[in-house]
C-alpha cells in the first residue's frame, strides 16, 4: 500500500516536472497578483502593512483554483484514471497521493515565496512568522478540499465555472482564520487559537476528503 | 513466455443476469444474460454505438448498470470490488497511458497499481515483457513518441502484469500490425489455455483455435 501512494506520488512530481510551463503558471499569477496591489492602491506602508496577509491570502486561494483542474482532468482524459479505479489498490490512498503531490506543486511554492513578498509589503517580522505558518498549515486545506471539486465535476465538459463555486465558499474558513491569525500577530496578541483552527481543518480535510473524492470520481467516471 | 505458465489457481465465473443500462432515455441493451466459465472466449459484436464498451464499464464495475447485476462466482462484483479487481485486467478504449512518461515508468505505475506477481525492481522480467509487446530497447522513450500501435501494446501489457484470471479487453487488435495481431492472440490463447476468462470487442475476427467461443450480439438485443 505504501509502495502505491509513493509511485502515484513520484509519478504525478515527474510529470509536473516534464510540464515546467504548467508549473509555473499558479505560481506566476501568485507573485503578479501580490506584486501588482501596491502599484495599484499606492506605495503607503502603513496601508500595505495593514492589508499584506488579506493580499497573499486571497492570491494564493485563486492561484490555487487555478491549478486544481490538472489533479484528475488529465488523467480522466487518457484513462488512467479508470485504471485507478479499477486497480486492487485503495482508491483513497492514490487520491491521498495526488492531493499531496499537488501541493508540493503548486502549495510548497506559494509557502515559500509568500513570507518573501509579505516582506515586500512591511509586515513585521511577527505577522511574517505566522504568515508562514498559517501559509503552511493552510495551503494542503486547499489542494484536498479542491480535490473534492474536481472529482464532482471532473466529468463535465465544462467544470470550471461549477467548480469556482463549489469550491470557493469551503475555502472562506482557511481565509478567515489565517488572516485573522497574521493580524493578531502583527497587532502583537496571541494567535493560538486561529493556528489550532487551522491545524484542525488540516487534520480534518486530509482524513476526510479523499474518501469523498473517491465517491465522486466513481460518480463521475460512470 | 507463455508456455512457461502455471494454471491459474483461483479460476472462477462470471455471470451476468438481466442486464439492462439506459443511456438519453432509452435503452441501449436490455435483458444482457450470460453465464463464462474458465477457458472460455465471450466476443462481443455489435454496431457502432450498440453498447458495446459500455457493456465492458460494467463488467469492469465502473459504470453501474440501471438493471441486474454482475457476477463474480456468484457474488455480486460491487460487494466484493477489492477481490474482483485483484483477478481483472482491463484493456480500455482509452488507453491508460501517460504520454510524459517512458514505457518503463509506465509500466512500473501499471505494475504497482495491478499488485503484480513481480517485482518493480526485477529488470529481468521488465525486459522480458517488453520483450514480448516489441517495445526493447524503448524503454526509456517517453509514450508520447510511440506509434499508435506501440501505444496499443504497452496498454495490452499490463494483462501481462498479474496473473488475472479475468481479461476484459476493447478493440485489443486496432492499429496493430500482423505480428502484434499475432501475439495478442498467442497471448489470449494462453491465457485460456491457463484456465482463464476473456471478454472481448473486435472487428476484427480473433483467430484463436480449440477455445469455446460464445459470440453475443448487441445489435440484435437492443
Amino acid at each position: 500500500m505504501l509502495q502505491a501512494f509513493l509511485i502515484i506520488l513520484q509519478r504525478d512530481l515527474i510529470l509536473a516536472i516534464r510540464h515546467r510551463a504548467e508549473l509555473m503558471n499558479p505560481m506566476l499569477f501568485f507573485v503578479l497578483v501580490v506584486v501588482l496591489f501596491p502599484l495599484g492602491i499606492g506605495a503607503e506602508a502603513t496601508i500595505l502593512e495593514r492589508i499584506a496577509p488579506g493580499i497573499i491570502w486571497i492570491a494564493a486561494l485563486l492561484s490555487a483554483l487555478l491549478s486544481l483542474d490538472r489533479i484528475f482532468r488529465t488523467d480522466m482524459e487518457d484513462g488512467s484514471l479508470e485504471q485507478m479505479l479499477i486497480s486492487a489498490q485503495p482508491m483513497s490512498l492514490l487520491i491521498l497521493a495526488k492531493i499531496i503531490a499537488h501541493w508540493i506543486i503548486t502549495g510548497l511554492p506559494v509557502v515559500l515565496v509568500g513570507p518573501l513578498l509579505a516582506l515586500f509589503l512591511g509586515l513585521s517580522a511577527e505577522g511574517i512568522e505566522t504568515l508562514f505558518f498559517t501559509l503552511l498549515l493552510g495551503t494542503p486545506v486547499l489542494s484536498a478540499i479542491g480535490s473534492v471539486g474536481v472529482a464532482l465535476t471532473v466529468g463535465l465538459r465544462r467544470g470550471g465555472v461549477v467548480l469556482s463555486l463549489l469550491v470557493l465558499p469551503l475555502y472562506v474558513p482557511v481565509l478567515i482564520f489565517a488572516s485573522q491569525a497574521v493580524d493578531a500577530a502583527a497587532a502583537g496578541f496571541p494567535t493560538a487559537a486561529p493556528i489550532a483552527m487551522l491545524s484542525a481543518l488540516l487534520l480534518l480535510s486530509l482524513s476526510l476528503t479523499p474518501w469523498a473524492a473517491s465517491a465522486a470520481l466513481k460518480m463521475s467516471v460512470s | 513466455m507463455f508456455k512457461s505458465l502455471p494454471a491459474y489457481t483461483k479460476s472462477k465465473r462470471l455471470s451476468v443476469k438481466n442486464l439492462a443500462v439506459e443511456k438519453q432515455d432509452r435503452w441501449l441493451f436490455q435483458n444482457i444474460n450470460f453465464d463464462l466459465q474458465p477457458k472460455e472466449v465471450l466476443h462481443l459484436e455489435g454496431e457502432n454505438g450498440s453498447g458495446k464498451t459500455t457493456l465492458l464499464r460494467v463488467l469492469c464495475g465502473l459504470t453501474i448498470a440501471d438493471e441486474g447485476d454482475v457476477y463474480w462466482n456468484d457474488v455480486s462484483i460491487q460487494k466484493q470490488s477489492y477481490d474482483y479487481h485483484l483477478q481483472l485486467s482491463y484493456v480500455g478504449h482509452s488507453d491508460g497511458i501517460k504520454q510524459d512518461l517512458t514505457v518503463v515508468e509506465n509500466l512500473r505505475v501499471a505494475m504497482v497499481l495491478s499488485r503484480s506477481i513481480y517485482k518493480v525492481s526485477d529488470k529481468q522480467i521488465l525486459g522480458d515483457i517488453l520483450k514480448n509487446i516489441g517495445l526493447e530497447n524503448k524503454e526509456d522513450t517517453l509514450a508520447f513518441h510511440l506509434s499508435a500501435g506501440q501505444r496499443r501494446r504497452l496498454a495490452f501489457a499490463r494483462c501481462l502484469l498479474n496473473d488475472s484470471a479475468l481479461w476484459i479487453l476493447d478493440e485489443p487488435l486496432t492499429a496493430l500490425d500482423i505480428k502484434g495481431i499475432a501475439f495478442i492472440e498467442q497471448a489470449i490463447q494462453a491465457h485460456i489455455e491457463r484456465g482463464g476468462l476473456a471478454v472481448i470487442t473486435s472487428h476484427q475476427p480473433l483467430n484463436i483455435k480449440n477455445v469455446r467461443c460464445t459470440r453475443l450480439n448487441l445489435s440484435a438485443v437492443a
